[in-house]
């Protein structure tokens, strides 16, 4: 849930501020990939963080499954809307 | 000829989305035998999107931006760049991530899956919405190739 939503927000943002998408793209060769490793660090970091909960059956699993997919459908439709958006207002 | 990444990347997508939906429906009626077997099918799942990734990440950097973007810009439908293309390329980065939540919650909850409904509708949930985003992505990659095709038709960069 936080790589999903750190990809929509790193998305809104390096196309908002060009010098955010300057640091991803001096950093990393490009800013697609600079979003996609910044997202697999995020990711692996609340993993580790959170592996031992869900191992331990203490998370409600369709609770969490609602939580994820509202999390992750927002999120896609937070870069669609932005697009969307960026788009009509040319 | 289309470049051959661009049907490598579909493929791995497709047959990614076709693992996950797999799990979706095997898990109506599980089984220790069946979900033993759908932990390894979902984690095929989820190396096909990485693969996936990687094919079309690397087109994308290699030759999409240079070769195929200015020409959709440049056509009658240049939306298909600007909403569809700018979407595609940032939701895809999800997918990964939603598949190692669903193959995760397989791997550590199996036992909850074969004794809670709930568990195991939990799993398919997050199975169901990797197929519908995997599907969109093919929708999507549809709409593109639309774009440049009539960008192409139109004469553009010929």
């Amino acid at each position: 849930m936080a790589a999903a939503l750190f990809i929509a927000l790193a998305t809104i943002a390096s196309e908002e501020s060009s010098a955010f998408k300057g640091f991803l793209t001096s950093t990393f060769g490009h800013h697609w990939i600079g979003k996609g490793v910044l997202a697999l660090l995020v990711f692996g970091l609340v993993y580790l963080i959170q592996k031992n909960r869900v191992s331990t059956g203490k998370v409600d699993m369709l609770a969490l499954m609602w939580r994820v997919s509202i999390v992750f459908i927002a999120s896609g439709a937070l870069i669609f809307g932005f697009f969307l958006w960026d788009l009509l207002a040319r | 000829m289309p470049d051959p990444l661009i049907g490598v990347h579909a493929f791995l997508g497709e047959m990614a989305v076709f693992a996950f939906f797999w799990v979706f429906v095997e898990l109506f009626n599980p089984s220790p035998a069946r979900v033993a077997r759908l932990q390894k099918i979902a984690a095929v799942g989820v190396a096909l999107l990485f693969l996936s990734w990687i094919v079309g990440g690397f087109y994308y950097v290699s030759t999409y931006g240079s070769a195929v973007k200015p020409i959709i810009l440049k056509g009658p439908d240049p939306w298909a760049h600007s909403l569809f293309t700018e979407t595609k390329e940032h939701v895809f980065l999800l997918l990964p991530f939603l598949g190692i939540v669903m193959w995760s919650m397989l791997r550590y909850a199996g036992d909850s899956i074969l004794k809670d409904a709930r568990a195991r509708k939990a799993v398919q949930g997050v199975a169901l919405l990797i197929v519908l985003i995997g599907l969109s992505m093919a929708g999507m990659g549809y709409l593109i190739s639309t774009g440049a095709r009539a960008a192409l038709e139109a004469g553009v960069g010929i």
